[in-house]
This record gives structure tokens, C-alpha cells and sequence, in this order.
């Protein structure tokens, strides 16, 4: 039996739940419509087909955590009563880190493009200079290290994929 | 590993296989975080005119508010459960409610910031064409062609100072 203040508690929050609702869907729609708007401008602007592809893949990141939230307001765990309420978080979560990995790699893309391809990139990593960073790591830009930093976004987005 | 800290006993991370996953995943991701900081460091005086360091920041700093929401939320649940409350299903819903309309706030936040400081359509508007494909030679089509930003001359500063650096 709960306590009078845990009682209390729970009538409050009763209370506030529709609202919580109403406004995780406010806060969805407006984040859709402004994320249409930026779309719009873009497609009228249309100048750079392949950057501005990119550029939207990862402006999307906005609105599609923005509906992943939705659905944690209103799914946090009640058609899973036998399940606890942390780990449906869990499930959406996965959802979340996924789309995360897919609009770091396509900004990794877009610096790619900027830079005038892969290829291109790697040539000009090769005529920089060594540096030195935190007094004792050694950076050689070039073929080495376009590969080491490859291997553990490869790496990372695979660990995601894994679990999901 | 924020979210494992506030998580603590009990939770998904209960398991030493679990905990050593989480922790190598975090460990790469900071690895990855770490390249994708040096190629930018590589490559900064040529992405200069694309405020490519903006727009990294933007998505970081919803992914960092995400973090960090998670860590306080995650935080205050498991102190409420440590002090032996009794917490009911209908105030631990409502407390999930409560963490993903702070989310989904931010997102609305993150959309205008999208739109109106670090991803603007205006970048690629009156723009002249100065360079044909930066990359791959044997193209000619639009797609490949690439834009400078509206002053020219300090645009190919910017490449002549690359090229000596």
C-alpha cells in the first residue's frame, strides 16, 4: 500500500500525463515542420544535389531522435508490463545510437566531398607534416592513419548494428 | 560510461561481459570522436570556408545534452530506489515522460539552431563557380562541381596556402 505522499504523487502525475503528451507532440510537430521548411529551402536552392544530400542526412538526426522521444513519452513501458521499465529505454535507445552512427558517418561523408573525394583526401594527407599532439603522441597524416581512423568508425558503427 | 556510473548495481552493466562491451564501445567511440578531431585538424585551413567545425559542434551538442540528460535522469532513479522508495509504476512512467519531453525540447532547439546558424540553404546560393571537380578529374557533371564561397580571390588564398603548408 502506498503512502499518503507517494499517493499524492501519483495523482499529480496522473494529472500532468496528458500534458506531458500534448507537448511531447507540440514539440514533435514544430520540430517536423521546421525541419520541412529547412528541406524546403534546400530543394530550392537546389545547387549541390551531393553535398546538399549529405547535408540533409544529417539534419535529419533532429527530427528523427525528435520522434524516437515521441514514442518513449508515449510507449515508456506500458505495453510491456511484465518488462522493466529501464530496459524498453533500452530498445529505443539502440534506435537512437544507430541514427546517431548514421549521421556521424554521412558528416564524415560530406568532409569527404568538401575535400573532393577519398582519393583526394589521402593525397593530401600524405604532403602534410607529422605533428605532435598531447606532448607524446605522434600524428602522421597519410595512408596509415586514413586507415587506422577507418578501422574504428568501422568499428563502432558495426558494434551498433551488432546489438540492434 | 555516464549512464553506466548512474545506472550502477543492478542494472544492465551488472555483468562483468556487459560492463567490458560497454566500456570497449565507449573506448572506440572516443577513438573515432579522436580521428574524426584529426582530420579536421588535417584538413582545416581547406574546410575553413565550409564552418565545418560549426556544424561538428551542433551534432555533438545534441548528442552531448542526450548524454548528459541520461546521466542526471538515470541518476536521480537510482537514488530514489537506494533510499528504498517505494516508487510506483504510474510515477516511474511519468519520470521516463518527463526525460524525453526534455529530448524532444532540445530537438526543437536543435531545429531552428539547424536552420538558421549552422546548416543554411543561403550557403549555396550566388555562388560562382570557380573550379571544376576537385576530386575525380573525369567528370563533368553539376553533382561534381564544386562552389566557393563568394569571394574568390581569398578562396584560393585559402588552397595556395594549404598547398604550401
Amino acid at each position: 500500500m502506498p503512502s499518503w505522499t507517494n499517493r499524492l504523487q501519483i495523482n499529480t502525475w496522473k494529472k500532468h500525463s496528458k500534458l506531458l503528451a500534448v507537448l511531447g507532440v507540440v514539440c514533435a510537430i514544430v520540430t517536423s515542420v521546421v525541419f520541412g521548411l529547412h528541406v524546403y529551402s534546400y530543394r530550392r536552392h537546389w545547387t549541390q544535389p551531393k553535398t546538399q544530400t549529405l547535408v540533409l542526412r544529417v539534419v535529419s538526426l533532429v527530427p528523427v531522435w525528435c520522434i524516437l522521444g515521441l514514442v518513449n513519452i508515449f510507449l515508456p513501458y506500458a505495453p510491456y508490463q511484465q518488462v522493466n521499465v529501464q530496459d524498453f529505454k533500452y530498445v529505443t535507445q539502440i534506435f537512437l545510437d544507430l541514427y546517431e552512427s548514421f549521421a556521424i558517418i554521412s558528416f564524415m561523408q560530406l568532409i569527404y566531398h568538401y575535400l573532393g573525394g577519398k582519393e583526394q583526401a589521402r593525397w593530401k594527407a600524405e604532403n602534410k607534416t607529422p605533428y605532435r599532439i598531447l606532448l607524446c603522441v605522434m600524428v602522421y597524416p597519410g595512408e596509415r592513419f586514413m586507415t587506422v581512423r577507418g578501422f574504428f568508425s568501422q568499428y563502432f558503427t558495426n558494434q551498433h548494428q551488432r546489438v540492434a | 560510461m555516464l549512464q553506466g556510473v548512474a545506472k550502477g548495481k543492478g542494472s544492465i552493466l551488472s555483468s562483468p561481459i556487459d560492463l567490458m562491451m560497454t566500456i570497449l564501445t565507449f573506448v572506440f567511440l572516443i577513438l573515432a570522436m579522436w580521428g574524426l578531431l584529426q582530420v579536421y585538424v588535417i584538413f582545416r585551413i581547406v574546410l575553413r570556408p565550409y564552418d565545418v567545425g560549426k556544424k561538428f559542434i551542433a551534432i555533438k551538442l545534441y548528442i552531448l545534452l542526450h548524454v548528459v540528460q541520461g546521466f542526471i535522469f538515470g541518476f536521480i532513479n537510482n537514488q530514489m530506489k537506494a533510499r528504498g522508495d517505494s516508487v510506483s509504476p504510474v510515477v516511474q512512467e511519468n519520470f521516463i515522460k518527463v526525460e524525453y519531453l526534455l529530448f524532444c525540447m532540445e530537438m526543437v532547439a536543435g531545429a531552428f539552431l539547424n536552420m538558421y546558424v549552422f546548416f543554411q540553404a543561403s550557403e549555396y546560393v550566388d555562388h560562382d563557380i570557380v573550379i571544376a571537380p576537385a576530386g575525380n578529374t573525369s567528370s563533368n557533371s553539376k553533382e561534381d562541381m564544386h562552389f566557393a564561397p563568394s569571394n574568390p580571390t581569398s578562396y584560393s588564398k585559402l588552397h595556395d596556402d594549404d598547398i604550401d603548408a
